[in-house]
C-alpha cells in the first residue's frame, strides 16, 4: 500500500451527517488516523437513514460518506464521557466536529477547555451559522442553508419561480473548507508550535462560492435573478432531448469557431449564413428560435451519439447523466471513481473515491464505515493507556456507550 | 448564549502578517477553469503571482461587468476570484517566456495550471520537466476530466461538467429539461479541492522534502456533491426523479419551497422524534393566530418517517403553506429562530449582503481598488481562526501590475531586457 500523506496525523472527530464526516473521511482516505466519537446518546441519523433493516451498521449513506474512520463509543454528554474525550484529544494533532454550538458548549469540549489538556490542538468546528453572532445557537439542515446562502432562490427556469434544491449542496463545501483551514492550522503550528480555533460557518463559505453574482449587488445594485440553463455569454447553450425516455445532452458553444463546426457537424451548414445567428449576441437575441432547430437534430440522436459528433467537432457536449451512467459510462469507469468496499453487515457498497490524484501519495480507500464502537480496545486501551478493569467498568457505568 | 466574538480575530488591512502561507510564492497559470484555487491560497498568506497572457486572462472576459461596461479591468467575476494575486503577464507559448517561467519555478512552491493534458508538457513545462528543476514543486494541475481517461480531451463548460456528474438530471419539472444547480459552480469545487489537495501536499513536503504533481478532476469534484444519488442507487435500486420543488425520496413527495407573503421560504413538513416536535411547535403558533384548522389533533412526534402518506401530507401543507402566506420572510425566520423551527427565507443576493448575521459577524471585506477610484465590498474568507487573520488585502490586479516588481527586482531583468520582451510579446 502506498504511504499516505497525513500518515502519523491523529484526528478527534464528533458529528454526524455530512459535512463534518466529509471532512473526517477526507482526511482519513489520505492516511491521517480519524476517531470518530460515538454515543448511543446521539447517535449519526446516517446509521439509519435508507437501512434497509433499520440496523445501524446498514445505513448507506454512512457506508458511503464514513469509510476509513475508526469508531470510539463514549458518551460524551455526561462531563465522565467528555473528560475520557479529553483524554484521547491529549495524544491527537486536530480535533474536528460539526456539533451544533449549544450542544458543543454543553458537552464541555469547547477550545478553551480543549486546550487545557492540549495546548497545541488544532480545532475545527463546522456550524451551519457560525459560533458567534444572533444566530448561532440555530440548527439547520443543508437545504435551509441553501436557502439563506442564496444559492435556492437561483436553482429555476428562466424567468420562474425558485424551486430551490433538496441534497444539501453547502454541506461538501463547507467540509473542504474545514479541511484546507485545518491543513493551513498545522503548517501554521509547524511554524510556531501554536494551536488555534477555527470556526467554519457553511452558510458563509456558500455565500463566498457565489462570488460574482454577490459584486454583482454590492457593485451593480443587482439583484441575481433564475437563469435556467441559460448563459449570459453563450448559445447555443443549454439542455437538449435526445432520443429515448427522459435523456438529454448538455451543449456549451463558446466560440465562433465553435459555433462553426457544430453547423457543419450537425449537417447545417445554412445556418452560418442565417443572419439570425450571425454571432453570439445575434444568437442569444434569437435563442429560442436557435434552441429549437438543435433540439430538432438531436432529437434524431441518441445522448452519447450527440455527444460523440461534437466532441469530434470540438464542441462540449456531455449527456445528462443519470446515476446509471456514473456506473457505466467509459470515462467513469476508466478513472475508478466509485469503488466497491466490502462490509461485514452488507454484500458491500460503493463509495465515491477522492477527486485529486496525488503522485506520490494518492487516496487509498482503506477500510469500510465502523461498526458502532469497533476500535472502542484500540483507542482507549492502547492509545489511551487505560487497564482492562477500568475499561471494563466503564462500559458497565454506560460510559464506553 | 453568547460566545465570546472577540476569539476570532477579523481582517487587518496590515501586509506581512505571519499567516501560515506566508513566504510560500504560487504561480498562478490556470484560467477561469482554476482560478480559485491559487485565490484560496492567496487568502492563507501565500505570495500568488497569477501569469496572464500579453493580452490578459481569458477570464477577464467573464461577466457580469462593472455598470455593465465590458472591460478587461471591470469583469466581476476577475474581481471575485482574483483578490490578494500579483499580475505579471508572460506569453509561455515562446522559447523566451518558457525560460523565464522556468526561472520563476526555481523560487516558487506551487504552480497551478488548468491546460488541456499534454500543453503544459507541449511547452516543456510540464510536473516532471518542473520537478528536475526545483524537485519540491507542486503543481496542482485541475482539468474537468482529469489527466487520464477516455474524455481527458473532450471540450468543457459548467454546465456539460454539472450534466455529468447527475446532479442535473434531479433538478427540474418533471415534464421540462434538467436544471442547471442554480448558479455556475463546477470550477469553483474544482478551484477549492485544488486547493485543498496542494496543501495535502505541502503537509507531505514538509515531512519528506518532495513535491507531487496533483491532479485534480473537475467533474468528480462535483459528482462529491451528489451524497444520495450512488447509495440511493445502488441499495434502493432507484434513480430520483425529477419533482420541481417537492423531495422525492422515497414513498411520498415534501414540499420544500412554500411561498410567503413577499417570497419564499424552505421548510419541510416532517413528523417523528426530530422533525415532528418543531412541527408540533409551528402548528402551535398557527394556533394562536387561529390557522391551524384540524393540524392540531396530528400526533406530530408519533408517526414514523415510512408511515406517512401522500393524502395528509400535502393537507398539511397546505394549511401551513396558508399561514406562511401571511406572513413575510423576515416575520417567519424570525419565528422559526425564537421557536426552533427549520425554516429559512429563500434569500436573493440582496438579502444575503443586507443580513444582519453576517454584518454582525463582520463578513465583508472592502478592499480599495485605485483603477475604480472606489473600494469594492468582498465577501470574506471562508472561515474563521483565533489565532490568525486569514484573508487578503489586496484587490484582484491589473494586467501585469507586478511586471516592474517581479522582473527587475527579482529576476534582475533590466529595462532594456524588458523592452525586448514587450516587443517580441514575449511580456
Amino acid at each position: 500500500m502506498a504511504k499516505g500523506a497525513l500518515e502519523g496525523l491523529r484526528v478527534v472527530f464528533i458529528g454526524s451527517y455530512w459535512a463534518g464526516p466529509m471532512c473526517a473521511s477526507a482526511m482519513a482516505d489520505m492516511g491521517a488516523e480519524v476517531i470518530k466519537v460515538e454515543t448511543h446518546a446521539r447517535i449519526d441519523n446516517y446509521r439509519y437513514l435508507y437501512s434497509p433493516d433499520g440496523s445501524p451498521e446498514r445505513g448507506p449513506l454512512f457506508l458511503v460518506i464514513d469509510r476509513n474512520l475508526l469508531s470510539v463509543t463514549i458518551n460524551f454528554t455526561r462531563s465522565e464521557g467528555a473528560a475520557l474525550v479529553k483524554k484521547i484529544i491529549k495524544v491527537s494533532d486536530v480535533m474536528l466536529d460539526n456539533l451544533s454550538p449549544r450542544v458543543l458548549q454543553k458537552s464541555g469540549l469547547t477550545y478553551d477547555a480543549v486546550r487545557q489538556v492540549n495546548p497545541e490542538i488544532v480545532m475545527a468546528s463546522l456550524s451551519g451559522y457560525g459560533q458567534t453572532g444572533p444566530v448561532a445557537s440555530y440548527s439547520a439542515f443543508g437545504p435551509h442553508l441553501s436557502g439563506l446562502s442564496g444559492l435556492s432562490g437561483l436553482i429555476g427556469y428562466e424567468g420562474d419561480e425558485p424551486i430551490g434544491e433538496f441534497q444539501g449542496y453547502n454541506d461538501p463545501a463547507a467540509g473542504l473548507t474545514a479541511l484546507f483551514a485545518i491543513m493551513a492550522a498545522l503548517r501554521y503550528r509547524a511554524n510556531t508550535g501554536k494551536g488555534q480555533y477555527i470556526d467554519v460557518s457553511e452558510w458563509e463559505v456558500g455565500s463566498a462560492m457565489m462570488g460574482q453574482e454577490i459584486l454583482d449587488y454590492t457593485m451593480n445594485g443587482r439583484v441575481a435573478k433564475c437563469q435556467g440553463n441559460r448563459s449570459s455569454w453563450m448559445a447555443p447553450h443549454g439542455c437538449y432531448r435526445c432520443q429515448g425516455e427522459d435523456k438529454w445532452i448538455t451543449i456549451a458553444c463558446a466560440t465562433e469557431d465553435e459555433w462553426r463546426a457544430l453547423c457543419r457537424a450537425t449537417g447545417n451548414p445554412g445556418w452560418m449564413k442565417d443572419n439570425r445567428f450571425a454571432d453570439a449576441y445575434a444568437r442569444l437575441k434569437n435563442k429560442q428560435e436557435l434552441d429549437e432547430l438543435v433540439s430538432e437534430w438531436t432529437l434524431r440522436h441518441t445522448d452519447y451519439g450527440v455527444m460523440g459528433i461534437l466532441q469530434k467537432a470540438g464542441v462540449a457536449a456531455v449527456p445528462v447523466f443519470t446515476i446509471s451512467e456514473l456506473f457505466t459510462d467509459p470515462h467513469a469507469q476508466a478513472e475508478e471513481y466509485l469503488v466497491h468496499l466490502p462490509h461485514p453487515h452488507e454484500p458491500g457498497s460503493y463509495v465515491y473515491n477522492n477527486p485529486w490524484k496525488l503522485s506520490e501519495t494518492p487516496p487509498e480507500i482503506r477500510r469500510h464505515a465502523p461498526l458502532f464502537g469497533e476500535h472502542n480496545e484500540y483507542v482507549l486501551r492502547e492509545l489511551c493507556g487505560m487497564s482492562k478493569d477500568e475499561f471494563d467498568k466503564l462500559v458497565e457505568d454506560r460510559l464506553i456507550w | 448564549m453568547e460566545q465570546d466574538e472577540k476569539c476570532f480575530l477579523r481582517r487587518s488591512t496590515v501586509d506581512n502578517r505571519d499567516l501560515p502561507l506566508s513566504g510560500y510564492v504560487v504561480l498562478d497559470v490556470a484560467d477561469e477553469k482554476g482560478i480559485f484555487c491559487a485565490s484560496i491560497l492567496a487568502e492563507l498568506g501565500a505570495e500568488v503571482i497569477k501569469v496572464e497572457p500579453p493580452a490578459g486572462d481569458t477570464a477577464r472576459n467573464i461577466g457580469p461587468f462593472y455598470k455593465d461596461i465590458a472591460d478587461l479591468e471591470k469583469s466581476l467575476f476577475w474581481y471575485a476570484y482574483n483578490a490578494g494575486k500579483k499580475s505579471i503577464t508572460l506569453n509561455i507559448e515562446t522559447l523566451d517566456g518558457q525560460e523565464i517561467f522556468r526561472k520563476l519555478v526555481e523560487t516558487a512552491d506551487f504552480v497551478v495550471e488548468s491546460s488541456q493534458p499534454g500543453y503544459m508538457a507541449n511547452l516543456g513545462l510540464d510536473y516532471d520537466a518542473l520537478a528536475r528543476i526545483n524537485p519540491a514543486i507542486i503543481m496542482t494541475s485541475i482539468t474537468p476530466f482529469g489527466q487520464d481517461g477516455p474524455y481527458k480531451d473532450y471540450e468543457a463548460s459548467d454546465i456539460v461538467l454539472m450534466a455529468m456528474s447527475g446532479l442535473m438530471h434531479m433538478c427540474g419539472d418533471a415534464d421540462r429539461p434538467p436544471l442547471r444547480i442554480g448558479i455556475e459552480q463546477a470550477y469553483g469545487h474544482g478551484g477549492m479541492c485544488g486547493a485543498l489537495a496542494s496543501l495535502i501536499a505541502l503537509y507531505w513536503r514538509n515531512i519528506t522534502g518532495e513535491g507531487q504533481h496533483v491532479d485534480v478532476s473537475v467533474y468528480e469534484c462535483v459528482v462529491w456533491l451528489g451524497y444520495l444519488t450512488v447509495p440511493y442507487y445502488a441499495e434502493l435500486k432507484r434513480t430520483i426523479p425529477r419533482a420541481g420543488s417537492k423531495m422525492r425520496l422515497l414513498t411520498v413527495e415534501n414540499e420544500l419551497v412554500f411561498p410567503c407573503q413577499d417570497g419564499f421560504v424552505v421548510h419541510r413538513v416532517g413528523t417523528g422524534r426530530v422533525l415532528g416536535s418543531q412541527e408540533k411547535r409551528l402548528v402551535e403558533l398557527m394556533d394562536k393566530e387561529g390557522r391551524a384548522e384540524d393540524l392540531t389533533q396530528v400526533k406530530w412526534t408519533e408517526i414514523g418517517f415510512s408511515e406517512l402518506e401522500q393524502d395528509e401530507l400535502t393537507h398539511w401543507e397546505e394549511v401551513i403553506g396558508k399561514y406562511f402566506l401571511a406572513h413575510t420572510k423576515s416575520e417567519l425566520h424570525k419565528v422559526a429562530v425564537e421557536h426552533k423551527i427549520m425554516l429559512t427565507p429563500v434569500f436573493s443576493t440582496g438579502d444575503v449582503c443586507e443580513y444582519e448575521q453576517l454584518q454582525s459577524r463582520k463578513y465583508w471585506l472592502e478592499l480599495d481598488h485605485p483603477a475604480l477610484g472606489r473600494s469594492i465590498t468582498y465577501p470574506g474568507t471562508l472561515f474563521n481562526s483565533s489565532e490568525v487573520a486569514f484573508g487578503v488585502t489586496r484587490c484582484a490586479p491589473i494586467i501585469g501590475e507586478h511586471n516592474e516588481e517581479v522582473y527587475m527586482k527579482q529576476l534582475k531583468l533590466s529595462p532594456e531586457e524588458l523592452i525586448r520582451l514587450k516587443q517580441a510579446n514575449v511580456i
